[in-house]
């Protein structure tokens, strides 16, 4: 009778809080795929912002969502609706940023990738316009140093503070306000320069 | 001024580009991270399925034989030995194998003078005493002790080693359940039995065969709330302080159930119980005589008596628990354990009667305090329903995927093992690290 119970239930439309909910009771694999198809465009634009090759992003994608479902019961919201959502959401990209800088720790230390003279920042054409699309924003952003990158994506975009990004990178308060400033710098000149191109074609 | 503001608003512009965008779900990604996903599972499980599985198989397998064991005892007879006045009764059981069919009501009396027969009475395990006499049952009057299950076939043979005077002795047929004791003055009568071959039962073993087949396939298919550990064992016996150690499986039922088994290899130091006289004593005390009417007159003539036995036992564990989980990391668990002891050795501790003079000026006598290692190994490769098992633990993440655990419990012994002449009563820490 439970099973069938069970077996009703799992023909209504699934809300994202119901599959977490159900993932972490029982593992159910639907949910999962629900979950995972929900998630997944969300899950590779973060890493996208870390990692330049799409092949190592959708690794590292499938990476976020396998640690994620092993550790589902450890994801508990006291929340409701739209905020159970938003908080599973948040949790799932915390997942998704702490893999990508551990894929980049991996490859190489992530400070001595830090000094890219200026001379090889080569400018790429955007397509710029008042509204600068996120693939244009990608490219600009793709050019920059890895630790740059990540600094300025932990900051301005994930929003940790100064104190959270030293503590994650394992570097000084410090050289996270400095590495931010460069970022920011050099994303504009990029951003000026891309714009210069396009305004002599 | 207001190029740090179009600035500012460059950055913001993209940071919340950034942040609002999702790409679009690439088609056949699931699939994908399916087939990732399982091939890691199954590399990863592979070898903790089979041994979850070869630890499942031998528990049940060990229960079996345990079960096969047991039935064997309740086909067996008991051979009644007893002396003359004053003298030990003793029962021994015999698998059927052993004992060719004995003639219906024959009883022999022992004479006191005479030495039993030592191969009888190493291999006397049960220290039940009945006697019957004219079909009248004489009851214990010493220590009493519990007898098994009641075999109604059963054969009562007064045989004492090497009497002669047989006289027969009638009645029904005697139940083992009956009080018994040691020192009894009558003579014991056999009692034949009706030679009842123990009934296999395959009913029994087919149903266990399948329901192991059936765990074992389960196995199969759930293999991922499967749960392993090693673990450290330190115990404490009412002897010493012991050290044990072993693997440790669990499958989650449930969210707050999961059942817990493993192997573990405990060295256990135990001394005798405190309640009665055990029966590894007394052999010790009056190999060559063991009439108890006449154990004071032999004592006189020995030079010493013996006190106490210690026993070391090498002991492999096979545990099955229930544990529950009362929050995520603080749980409880109770089971029993299948025991085998692998290894024995028996410590005799004498005090010598010949009191060897101090040097003082008072010409106080001081007592000579002795030890010696024993032949016996009664419980050597004997296997047990063994322990009651309790416990209580705290769990700790050390990281993602490996736990640390620490464990008070505390082990009980029952059935046949609590009979047994040894306080195996044990306690301690467990200190388990899982992954």
């Amino acid at each position: 009778m439970s099973i069938r119970i069970r077996y009703l239930k799992k023909k209504h439309a699934l809300s994202l809080e119901g599959a977490v909910r159900g993932c972490a009771q029982d593992g159910d694999n639907r949910c999962k795929e629900f979950i995972y198809k929900n998630c997944y465009g969300y899950v590779l634009a973060i890493i996208l912002r870390y990692v330049k090759n799409d092949f190592d992003a959708e690794e590292l994608t499938n990476e976020s969502f396998i640690r994620a479902f092993n550790k589902i019961e450890t994801f508990n919201s006291k929340e409701g609706g739209q905020r159970y959502e938003k908080s599973f959401r948040s949790w799932l990209a915390r997942i998704a940023v702490n893999i990508s800088i551990d894929f980049l720790r991996a490859r190489k230390p992530l400070v001595a990738l830090e000094d890219v003279s200026e001379q090889e920042l080569t400018p790429h054409r955007v397509a710029v316009s008042t509204d600068l699309e996120v693939h244009d924003i990608l490219k600009l952003l793709q050019q920059l140093p890895d630790i740059q990158r990540t600094i300025f994506n932990l900051y301005e975009v994930e929003g940790y503070s100064h104190e959270e990004v030293s503590a994650l990178l394992s570097i000084p308060e410090s050289t996270s306000r400095t590495y931010l400033t460069r970022a920011k710098k050099k994303l504009r000149q990029l951003y000026i320069e891309s714009v210069d191109i396009t305004a002599k074609l | 001024m207001s190029g740090k503001g179009k600035n500012d608003e460059l950055i913001d512009h993209i940071a919340k580009r950034l942040r609002n965008h999702a790409e679009p779900y690439r088609e056949g990604a699931w699939e994908r991270f399916a087939a990732q996903a399982e091939g890691r599972r199954r590399r990863g499980m592979a070898w903790s399925r089979w041994a979850a599985a070869a630890i499942l198989v031998l528990a049940a397998g060990w229960f079996v034989f345990d079960l096969t064991d047991n039935e064997r005892g309740n086909g067996a007879r008991q051979v009644f030995k007893q002396q003359s006045a004053g003298q030990q009764l003793a029962v021994e059981e015999r698998p059927d194998e052993d004992t060719a069919p004995v003639s219906p009501y024959k009883a022999q009396q022992v004479d006191s003078g005479e030495t039993p027969d030592p191969v009888f009475d190493q291999s006397q395990t049960v220290r039940t005493a009945l006697a019957v006499r004219s079909g009248q049952v004489v009851e214990n009057r010493e220590a009493s002790a519990t007898a098994k299950s009641a075999a109604p076939h059963m054969v009562a043979s007064a045989s004492a080693s090497h009497s002669t005077d047989a006289s027969t002795a009638g009645g029904a047929p005697i139940g083992r359940d009956a009080s018994v004791g040691r020192d009894v003055e009558e003579i014991v009568g056999e009692q034949p039995i009706a030679a009842d071959p123990m009934p296999a039962q395959p009913e029994n073993h087919s149903r266990l065969a399948y329901e192991s087949q059936g765990i074992h396939e389960s196995v199969s298919e759930e293999a991922g709330k499967w749960d392993f550990a090693i673990a450290l064992a330190p115990s404490v016996t009412s002897e010493r302080l012991n050290l044990g150690g072993g693997v440790a499986v669990a499958y989650r039922l449930s969210d707050k159930i999961s059942l817990a088994s493993g192997v573990s290899l405990s060295d256990l130091g135990v001394a005798q119980q405190h309640t009665g006289q055990p029966s590894a004593l007394k052999a010790s005390l009056t190999p060559n005589s063991p009439a108890p009417g006449q154990e004071s007159e032999i004592a006189h003539y020995r030079n010493r008596e013996i006190t106490s036995v210690s026993s070391t036992l090498l002991a492999v564990d096979i545990p099955l628990n229930l544990r529950y989980h009362v929050t995520d990391r603080f749980y409880t668990s109770a089971g029993v354990s299948f025991i085998g002891i692998l290894k024995e050795r028996r410590i005799n501790h004498f005090v010598d009667h010949i009191n060897q003079p101090t040097t003082d000026y008072a010409y106080n006598l001081k007592a000579v305090h002795s030890a010696e290692r024993s032949g016996e190994q009664p419980l050597q490769g004997r296997g047990y329903t063994g322990f009651l098992n309790f416990s209580v633990g705290r769990s700790v993440p050390l990281s993602r995927k490996v736990f640390l655990a620490v464990e008070p419990y505390f082990k009980l012994p029952i059935g046949r093992l609590s009979n047994e002449d040894m306080d195996l009563t044990n306690g301690g820490v467990r200190i388990v690290t899982g992954f």
